[in-house]
């Protein structure tokens, strides 16, 4: 696949709150003598309702400015404000709490508890936001519905394929009603087909809960879907629409 | 994180690892078995002892003697001696106090040794010598016949015939003898130097012709083996045995024994009495002594099982230590989903807590249930080991029903505590390592 196909479509801009405001970011890594500048300087402005993509070769940096977004990293420094919270300001139980509230994660391969049923994965976010165990149950199911997994919903992670597994990451991801939802290669374990269904559902989720989509991707045809996209490299931004 | 949550998370994170956990649980449950078997076998020792002690004597039942260094000869007694004399004086003062239901001054017969005689069968006993009148005030519980006695009679200890030697087979027996009503024997003899014929050693005989006219029921102490004879036969017997006569205003009588209304009033004459310069022996002192003994035992077993409970302390941690290791994606999954670096800790801690007292429970589960098993056995070994730890002389080990394994509730309640403790001692290093990992390295951990 070639990268420089991927700033192909540009679209309009519609949206005018910022959810994501970057300024001169930089996520440097010591090993040793050598700085590994990961992220060298990005600026970028992500807007409320916008279906985002992050393209970019291997290694560009790419995850790591999402995790930055999620709060589940720090900047080396400039100013990264997400959801009208400045990051680089926050303590660690800030950050918990910012990522229980206002983010969903969604991943390359999933990260479900092998252990738990599909309902009790989707459960987990909302006991750490504390909700009561009733409201937990009622919510889990109801979520799973939406994405087409109601009668699975005993069913352990290794009794669903990858395309349902991803489906129970998006209704555990959407749970707790964030502003923000952060997927790495969401599509990146999945065939091309599935891949797409997953993206679709995805798309028509956040349409209905209003929810701002970033999406770290190698695959054209969904940055070609995106409202806007960036295109990484060595840490900086050398592309966008 | 609620208590509920916790439980709930906790719950589903032990059953997916039922080995792992199995194992664990394994270890602690030793643990925690050991330590209730150990406490109990000395609670049960404990127990033995102070029932064997409580029927040496009634609490209330107390001897008063002069300390051994005042039996010296008069030149030879220490100065303070002077005023601890067992005399009418001090028989006059406790009589007086509150709360005394009886009181008596007892002589020892003074023939080394009396020996009672009765058929063709001799044994050695101790004669004591107390006022007719007052016998039935001092406490003794009469098993049959009456407690009192004349000029020529006597009320005797249950086991005093209980060994004797037979003088035609010329060998010990132990005849089970009824000795109420029947004449016995009771044989002196003194010792007399002369200087003529050679410093030849001559012995004297005498021969008390004596009726048994009460019983004592058995009560596992000194009066057991006692024959009680009025005093004034003793003291003629004493004087005759000594070859002189006895001045009771200097010498004193051998023991008072006084019998009080209830144990909170004998404490407080014993302490009057001890400052006095006197020497009490009640059974409640005996029974402090031993619970002082016992105490330290206790602490001694609860200490190696403490040690047993270390081992497995050992155990948890590593489980757990295995369980961040295993789980860091986990860990780095539920952080990104909002856990807190607190939920986490608490996670973990409550996990190592749950298998300490998961541990802690089946432990004194097999503990009562070996306990019942020991106790209930027909033929439990342990009795004769019981009987060898009873005091010497009263022999009741072995003969009685013994509880080996003494496992009260208290013991049960706080050994599961403290497993459930160690175990959260042993995870809070685990849990703070968990909860200190930074999310997204923790997330992308191979
Ligand atoms: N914890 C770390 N320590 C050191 N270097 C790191 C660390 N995490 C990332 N890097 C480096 O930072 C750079 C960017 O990594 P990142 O994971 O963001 O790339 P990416 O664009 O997501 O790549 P891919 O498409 O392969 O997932 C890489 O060179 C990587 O080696
Ligand atoms: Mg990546």
């Amino acid at each position: 696949m070639s990268m420089g196909d991927c700033g192909a479509l540009v679209k309009e801009r519609k949206f005018s709150e910022p959810m994501v405001i970057i300024r001169d970011l930089h996520r440097h890594y010591r090993l040793g003598n050598v700085v590994v500048r990961a992220l060298n300087g990005i600026n970028l402005t992500i807007y409320t309702g916008e279906f985002f993509a992050i393209c970019g070769s291997s290694g560009s940096g790419k995850s790591t400015l999402l995790y930055l977004m999620g709060g589940m990293d720090r900047p080396t420094r400039g100013e990264l404000i997400v959801a009208g919270q400045n990051l680089a300001r926050q303590d660690e139980n800030q950050l918990a709490e910012f990522r229980c509230r206002r983010i969903g994660f969604i991943y390359q391969n999933f990260h479900l508890i092998p252990s738990l049923t599909a309902w009790q994965n989707v459960e987990i976010p909302m006991i750490f936001n504390h909700l009561p165990r009733s409201a937990r149950r009622q919510i889990a199911m109801q979520r799973l519905q939406e994405v087409g997994l109601l009668e699975r919903s005993h069913h352990r992670p290794n009794q669903l394929s990858g395309g349902q597994q991803q489906r129970v990451a998006i209704a555990r991801a959407l749970v707790n009603q964030p502003a923000l939802l952060l997927a790495d290669e969401p599509t990146g374990n999945l065939d091309n087909s599935t891949g797409k269904e997953v993206v679709a559902l995805l798309k028509n989720l956040v349409s209905i809960n209003q929810v701002t989509v970033v999406m770290v991707t190698h695959d054209m045809n969904l940055v070609e879907q995106a409202d806007r996209f960036v295109r990484l490299q060595d840490g900086r931004i050398v592309e966008s629409n | 994180m609620s208590i509920l949550d916790l439980i709930y998370l906790v719950r589903g994170n032990l059953w997916r690892r039922k080995t792992r956990v199995l194992m664990t649980l394994g270890g602690v449950l030793i643990g925690s078995t050991t330590i209730i078997l150990l406490v109990a076998l000395g609670l049960g020792m404990q127990k033995n002892m102070t029932e064997s002690i409580g029927k040496i004597g009634d609490l209330t039942t107390m001897t008063v003697q002069v300390p051994p260094e005042c039996t010296l000869p008069p030149q030879q007694r220490p100065q303070q001696c002077k005023n601890a004399i067992l005399n009418d004086g001090l028989i006059e003062k406790i009589r007086k106090t509150p709360q005394v239901r009886g009181v008596a001054a007892q002589v020892f017969l003074k023939g080394s040794p009396t020996y009672l005689r009765f058929q063709n069968m001799e044994t050695n006993v101790v004669v004591m010598g107390v006022e007719p009148a007052l016998l039935p005030s001092l406490g003794y519980p009469l098993g049959r016949g009456e407690l009192k006695i004349s000029a020529n009679q006597v009320v005797v200890g249950p086991k005093v015939a209980e060994y004797m030697f037979d003088l035609r087979k010329n060998q010990p027996v132990t005849p089970d003898l009824d000795l109420l009503g029947a004449w016995v024997d009771l044989n002196i003899q003194r010792t007399s130097n002369r200087e003529e014929a050679d410093r030849l050693v001559q012995n004297e005989v005498r021969r008390l012709r004596v009726q048994v006219a009460g019983v004592l029921a058995e009560t596992g102490g000194q009066s057991d083996y006692v024959i009680y004879y009025p005093i004034n036969e003793v003291e003629r017997w004493n004087r005759w045995l000594m070859g002189r006569p006895i001045r009771r205003e200097v010498d004193g009588y051998d023991q008072i024994v006084v019998k009080m209304a209830d144990t909170r009033s004998s404490a407080s004459l014993d302490a009057a009495l001890t400052s006095a310069g006197y020497s009490i022996s009640t059974a409640r002192k005996i029974i402090e002594q031993f619970n002082r003994f016992f105490m330290s035992l206790q602490l001694m077993l609860g200490g190696i099982g403490g040690v047993a409970l270390l081992i497995s302390a050992f155990g948890i941690g590593n489980t757990m230590i295995m369980a961040i290791y295993e789980r860091t994606r986990e860990i780095g999954l539920l952080k990104s989903l909002g856990a807190k670096n607190g939920d986490i800790f608490k996670l973990f801690l409550a996990e190592a807590a749950v298998l300490g007292l998961l541990g802690g429970i089946l432990g004194a589960g097999l503990a009562v249930g070996l306990g019942e098993l020991a106790n209930h056995s027909p033929s439990n070994w342990f009795s004769q080991f019981n009987g060898l730890m009873s005091p010497t002389g009263t022999g009741i080990g072995g003969m009685v029903e013994v509880a080996i394994l003494v496992i009260p509730e208290w013991l049960v309640i706080f050994a599961i505590a403290f497993t459930t403790l160690t175990g959260a001692l042993a995870g809070i290093y685990p849990a703070l390592r968990a909860a200190s990992m930074q999310p997204l390295d923790a997330l992308r951990h191979e």
